[in-house]
């Protein structure tokens, strides 16, 4: 097993993100196009919310915690068929092979605590396939997040978390495996959750994986409280930015150095610590010279949309000008026919979605149907798609996708 | 004060969330309701308004989280306020004309904006356009640290508390926090004390996270509080341990911070004359109310008296009625009118409540609460009344008496209760005690006729008795928690419990002595006279209740899954209650003179109960949700519970002592289900079915005949079974969640029957005396139902009116025999009402109401007799405050009763009053009240049980003239 080194190839630049300091604007300024997805409502594709949302090649697809269903959608919103997960599911998505992982938790029936994992492979589409899978994901860790990379590698991703009432141990966990089919090849990111009981308890233990986009051999990472942007591949690891966050939006240093557990695990709800505290960086993206990211707060984000500096999550800077722009400040336009750019809920929690050049989120019926109201006098001029949406649909039908094109 | 929190469990890597879009959407009405005032009188009908957008002036965002209000420039005071859209635009109206005004805007992290302006009749709409903000940063550029501008933020979203800040809102200087509540944007304030916030219920107003003088009256924080002590009102939603599901609204007042200690009180008393002739009686009220608090400590102490039937049952009756507000167009603390006799009662009282724990920790609780209460009342009643009997539909035996009666009490109550709640388990300690001496005189004559034959018998009595019972109670309850969170599910053994026993010690002590004479017209052999002492009426018991619960049994035996989801919960209950009793009779011998025991009546007897019922319990939940739509849940309980019951009783008496044990199986089950579709309309539905058993006493099996009153000779049963009873109940329950004029209905039926219903089988004898056996009867069945629909209708903050129906329909069935026939007693009831309440701000309240009532009984056995009795009553109370501190009020009652065929009974009973309140924060005031203005009360019985109906007449509480003058001290900081 090789312990691979962080190689810092030059100087890593530091970002400052100060969510004070960040711009706003309207959307015609940073987006070519922003097109609206509805899907399908029927009797039977009828869900609450998205909870998880995945964009393949050919199709949209959600995850709803009410329903606990997969949808399927396809890329204009047709509803094509859903799987049953009474508990959130790990979708792991191969572009290469165009196949779906699907990992399902299973509690077990003999009462135990542990929770079997289950995998299941499908098509985009949401057809179950019972021939063997490709070798590559076939192997499972069991605690572990699975990301396919290219001729059988695989980034396995564990966690180092240890819940309440447990003792932390006193061996060193790498939260990032590559293996090569069966073997190890390389490891990165080690913790000892004896050395770093906050990291590990209160912190989440993990690093926050991003495939990189139109790259399948390489991943965006960054770990809690570092605010370190990493580029992971096969081979290498390189640090590519430090952000620097402003000292009361950082986790407290007193805090990431304690030792005491109880004193730890007062803190572990969230509560206690001020919103504006931010425990690590997630949604990495980089694509030219703009770099976008989420700030995952410490404490529960806001359910609503606010300019106050506390409530910004997600994040485009700009690595030339400098610039640090927020999404939650920009404001709709014609552009986007004055509505909502993404639901807050979505927006504050998971962040954009990648895929194919787009970046990809959803609003509730409930808040397009109230921005509508809202802005007649603005005189938007609907594609026909919203059009039909408008005519034919309710408040109460299912959550649009917003499919966005970034300048 | 716990908040509404999402748990995301740190290491959770699926990311398991519980959310509450709820919650976004109440905020999300919020965002597009403004802040409407009530318009301040203008020079012209017209108004006019504001518009503009709101934009960092650096990083090119709008400021949708800003605050823009408008104020007038002569006082400051507030006109209107909003918040922007979401796209940064606002529109502030309605604004008068031709007045100097100023936009202030406030966002946090930045300087204010200020901009002066003022609105004619020809520019009546004024376009600011793009309003430009800077952010409070230092002179080198540094951003200050967040300092949120205090000064006149009307309101705030802090986190996912609304927050209102009390500063902003300019009221008069006496204003209390309803005052302040009222001008808010969201509240209602009901006539019935109710406060909702966008039509959702506030189920209780905290004051700095904790109720407020130990009670869940919103009324005694919000009508005592001043307004200048408020720092700000906040309202948040708290998750429901018990129910998930279900969230509840609180409202929270935080007081500045110089202001957290302070007291208030009202002492007030009142001389006043019967009527204006000599000879009148001569009448005073006097009250007292002190409060105090400070971080930790709360205390009140009340104290009343008088002469005019005012009456209270406890410290929270005499604290609500001493707001500084003032009783308004409440008749709570009035004369009883209904009352029999003049009653003098004196009453006070003390509560304290102490917090061990400063606010703010998460899930800690540490409180001790304490509460004195003592009661003394002295009536005088003269009694008149007739009683009607029904034999055979020929045959009535009817008794016209007359009695005049002294009675006094004594009750003293006090009581400690200590509540700790932490994590992982909650406690519950407290012990009480109470004291209540009687002491009666009695004189009492009768004489009874029956149909065709004239006066049967004649009777006439003087008694005189005095009995001091002492309670005490003390108890605990411990119940063990398991804090679930995603994680913690390594135990195989689910620990959670609770535990509780109760011990309840009752000593009775009494004296009596009596003299009878009885006189029979037809029988004069009969005749008796019984001179009688009671030395002693004794008893003293103990009872012992304990209770266990374990409920997490399905995940002892099935471990975590399984079983269908259906969870299971086992408990016992047993009570042990021993009673011992001693009475020692003498009655006066005739020829000797002297006082000879009683052997029939003299006792000693010791009564055992044990009872023990253990429980087993499935249920199940079915919870269906979908985000930003509804949720549904369904929910179904069964109980299965057996009682093992035993009875044993012995005494000196042979002929008392007997015994039973019996098992009776007794059931419950219920249903539920809830639908709430957000926005729209909330609608829940319950059905239960509920059994019990009722074990005959050794006074219904065996009961000791006093052979000296012929009139009456129980005969008992001691062949008597339990009664079963069973009752199923229907309930429905509708609200409309839009945020103006709300509605609900609320509607029950109750169906049930007793098997073996203990009841009184009675012989008559031709001079009037009765014999009665006891006997277990099939066949007495019940149903009742009613319906009551409410409604608000605002028609803009200064005028709202609220509407309301009610109706109720009762049927019974009730079954005995008189003179071995079966009679069953068919009895229906109905009865109903309407209300319109009419509030104009604070200057008008107008409240009419409307109610009915129906009595029919009906005795079938007999060609189906009947005893028909109706009632109305129409009332009408008005509330003018004119001009400023002069409040006249008025009420009056229309009474109408008809009974059996006898004339109708009018009377109405008027009151008005007028109060003026002086000296510079309104500390004091004078008033005037006349009460039975028209002299019209009268003290009236109607009541019909079985086939005996009962009518008549007793003094009552008449006219009188009172001026009363009160004080309210207060201070509130330093």
């Amino acid at each position: 097993m090789i312990t691979a080194n962080i190689s810092i190839a030059q100087v890593v630049p530091r970002l400052r993100i100060d969510s004070a300091q960040s711009y706003g604007g309207t959307v015609s300024e940073y987006f070519y196009s922003v097109e609206y997805i509805p899907l399908e409502t029927t009797k039977e594709s009828l869900f609450g919310d998205v909870f998880q949302l995945l964009v393949t090649d050919s199709s949209i697809i959600v995850y709803d915690l009410d329903t606990k269903y997969v949808l399927f959608f396809t890329l204009s919103g047709k509803y094509i068929t859903k799987i049953k997960e009474n508990w959130p599911p790990v979708i792991f998505y191969d572009k290469s092979k165009q196949i779906l992982k699907v990992i399902s938790t299973v509690i077990g029936t003999n009462g135990q605590q542990a929770k079997k994992l289950n995998s299941a492979y499908y098509s985009c589409t949401g057809r179950k396939l019972n021939e063997k899978p490709p070798v590559s994901l076939m192997k499972i860790d069991e605690n572990a997040a699975l990301f396919p990379m290219q001729n059988d590698f695989y980034l396995s991703a564990r966690s180092c978390y240890f819940p309440k009432g447990k003792l932390p141990e006193d061996s060193v966990i790498y939260l990032a495996n590559i293996y090569h089919d069966d073997s190890l090849y390389r490891s990165v990111f080690p913790f000892n959750q004896k050395d770093n009981p906050c990291f590990c308890s209160v912190l989440g233990g993990q690093a926050a994986i991003t495939p990189v986009p139109d790259d399948p051999d390489a991943f965006y990472a960054s770990l809690p409280s570092e605010y370190a942007i990493y580029k992971v591949s096969t081979d290498t690891i390189i640090k590519l930015y430090q952000l620097v966050l402003p000292a009361n939006s950082s986790v407290p240093k007193n805090l990431l150095a304690s030792n005491n557990q109880a004193y730890l695990d007062s803190f572990r709800t969230g509560r206690g610590i001020a919103q504006r505290v931010i425990k690590g960086i997630k949604n990495v993206y980089l694509s030219n010279q703009l770099l976008l990211f989420k700030l995952d707060p410490f404490g529960v984000p806001l359910f609503h949309n606010s300019s106050e500096s506390e409530y910004q999550y997600n994040f485009i800077y700009n690595t030339g000008s400098g610039r640090l722009v927020s999404l939650e400040r920009i404001t709709s336009d014609a552009k986007n026919y004055f509505l909502p750019l993404a639901g807050s809920f979505q927006f504050a929690l998971f962040g954009l979605q990648y895929a194919n050049g787009n970046f990809y989120t959803c609003v509730s019926s409930l808040d397009m149907f109230s921005a509508r109201e809202n802005t007649r006098s603005k005189n938007p001029q609907y594609p026909p798609v919203l059009q039909e949406y408008f005519n034919t649909q309710n408040r109460k039908s299912n959550p649009v996708i917003v499919k966005m094109k970034l300048k | 004060m716990k908040k509404l929190h999402f748990y995301i469990p740190a290491g959770c890597k699926v990311g398991c969330h519980v959310k509450n879009s709820r919650l976004s959407i109440f905020i999300f009405c919020l965002l597009f309701c403004s802040g409407q005032l009530y318009a301040q009188q203008t020079d012209s009908l017209k108004t006019g308004h504001v518009t503009g957008k709101v934009k960092d002036s650096v990083y090119n965002f709008m400021l949708i989280s800003a605050t823009v209000a408008v104020y007038r420039d002569a006082d400051s005071s507030l006109m209107q306020f909003t918040l922007p859209n979401s796209f940064g635009e606002f529109t502030v109206k309605p604004l008068p004309l031709n007045v100097p005004l100023h936009l202030v805007i406030t966002h946090v992290g930045y300087k204010p904006l200020f901009k002066r302006f003022l609105l004619t009749k020809s520019e009546s709409i004024l376009d600011f356009g793009l309003l430009y903000m800077y952010q409070n940063t230092d002179k080198n550029g540094n951003l200050l640290e967040e300092v949120v501008v205090k000064a006149k933020v009307p309101m705030r979203m802090n986190g996912d508390t609304l927050e209102f800040n009390a500063d902003a809102f300019r009221l008069d200087s006496n204003a209390t926090a309803e005052d302040l509540m009222r001008r808010l944007p969201g509240f209602t304030i009901w006539g019935d004390g109710d406060i909702t916030f966008n039509g959702k219920k506030i189920n209780a107003v905290l004051v700095e996270g904790k109720p407020f003088m130990g009670t869940s009256d919103v009324t005694i924080a919000t009508q005592n509080l001043p307004k200048g002590a408020l720092d700000k009102i906040q309202v948040y939603q708290q998750r429901d341990e018990k129910n998930p599901l279900d969230s509840t609204l609180y409202a929270n007042i935080k007081l500045k911070e110089d202001k957290k200690t302070g007291y208030f009180g009202k002492v007030s008393a009142g001389y006043g004359l019967s009527n204006l002739s000599p000879g009148r009686d001569k009448r005073y009220v006097a009250d007292g109310m002190l409060s105090g608090f400070n971080r930790k400590m709360q205390i009140t102490t009340v104290a009343a008296g008088n002469n005019v039937n005012k009456l209270a049952s406890d410290v929270d009756a005499l604290l609500r009625n001493s707001s500084f507000k003032g009783e308004g167009a409440s008749l709570e603390y009035q004369s009883n009118f209904n009352m029999r006799g003049v009653n003098r009662p004196v009453m006070g009282g003390v509560r304290l409540q102490s917090d061990f724990i400063a606010e703010g920790q998460f899930r800690g609780i540490s409180r001790l609460n304490a509460d004195y209460f003592i009661n003394h009342n002295a009536t005088d009643v003269i009694d008149t009344s007739l009683e009607r009997s029904l034999i055979t539909p020929d045959t009535v035996l009817s008794r016209q008496s007359n009695s005049s009666s002294y009675n006094q009490s004594d009750d003293q109550r006090a009581g400690v209760q200590y509540e700790r709640a932490a994590d992982k388990y909650s406690l519950n300690v407290s012990a009480s005690g109470t004291i209540n001496e009687d002491r009666n005189k009695n004189q009492s004559s009768s004489i009874q006729e029956k149909t065709g034959i004239g006066v049967v018998n004649k009777n006439s009595s003087v008694s005189e008795s005095r009995n001091i019972a002492k309670n005490m109670q003390a108890g605990f309850s411990f119940s063990r928690r398991e804090p679930s969170f995603y994680g913690n599910s390594n135990k195989r053994v689910p620990t959670e419990f609770t535990v509780g026993y109760t011990i309840t010690i009752g000593d009775n002590s009494g004296k009596s002595q009596s003299q009878n004479n009885y006189e029979f017209t037809k029988e004069p052999q009969r005749n008796r006279n019984v001179s009688r002492v009671y030395d002693q009426r004794n008893g003293n018991s103990v009872e012992h209740k304990f209770n266990v619960t374990y409920p997490r049994l399905k995940e002892l035996i099935f471990g975590r899954r399984g079983v269908g989801g259906i969870d299971m919960e086992l408990s016992a209950s047993y009570r042990l209650f021993q009673n011992d009793n001693n009475d020692a009779v003498r009655d006066l011998d005739t020829t000797t003179h002297d006082y000879v025991p009683n052997t029939g009546l003299t006792y000693s007897r010791t009564e055992t109960v044990r009872d023990f019922v253990p429980k087993f319990r499935l249920s199940k939940r079915f919870y269906k949700g979908l985000t930003n739509r509804y949720n549904k849940y369904f929910s179904v309980n069964v109980n299965a519970a057996q009682q093992y019951y035993n009875y044993a009783n012995n005494s000196t008496q042979a002929i008392q002592n007997l015994g039973y044990s019996y098992q009776k199986f007794i059931p419950d089950a219920s249903i539920e289900y809830f639908n709430h579709q957000y926005g729209q309309y909330e609608v829940k539905y319950s059905l239960d079915y509920k059994t019990r058993a009722n074990y005959p006493t050794v006074w219904q099996m065996a009961p000791l005949v006093d052979a000296a009153n012929p009139l009456y000779v129980p005969k008992g049963n001691r062949d008597l079974k339990p009664e079963y009873q069973q009752d199923v109940n229907f309930k429905y329950s509708f609200t409309t969640r839009k945020p103006k004029n709300p509605w609900n209905v609320d509607a029950g039926i109750t169906l049930g029957k007793i098997t073996g219903n203990i009841v009184d089988s009675s012989l008559y004898d031709n001079s009037g005396g009765r014999t009665v056996y006891m006997i277990n009867i099939d066949g007495n069945k019940y149903l009742n139902g009613n319906v009551n629909i409410r409604k608000a209708l605002a028609i803009n903050k200064a005028n709202t009116f609220e509407f309301g129906i009610r109706y109720n329909n009762g049927l019974s069935n009730d079954p005995r025999y008189i003179d071995g026939i079966l009679n069953t007693s068919v009895n229906r009831s109905q009865g109903g009402g309407f209300n319109i309440n009419y509030r104009n701000k604070d200057i008008v309240q107008l409240k009419l109401e409307q109610g009915l009532n129906y009595n029919n009984a009906e005795q079938r056995g007999f060609r189906n007799n009947r005893f028909k009795s109706n009632s109305r009553y129409t009332r009408a109370i008005v509330t003018l405050q004119f001009p400023k501190d002069l409040v006249w009020s008025s009420n009056i009652t229309y009474n109408r009763s008809v009974a059996g065929g006898a004339n109708a009974i009018n009377f109405t009973i008027w009151n008005a009053s007028l109060t003026y309140r002086f000296l510079k924060e309104n500390q004091a005031e004078v008033k005037f009240s006349a009460l039975d203005l028209l002299r019209q009360n009268k003290g009236i019985t109607n009541t019909i049980k079985g086939n005996v109906q009962n009518f008549g007449y007793s003094n009552v509480l008449q006219q009188y003239f009172m001026l009363t003058l009160a004080y309210y001290p207060r201070k509130f900081g330093k």
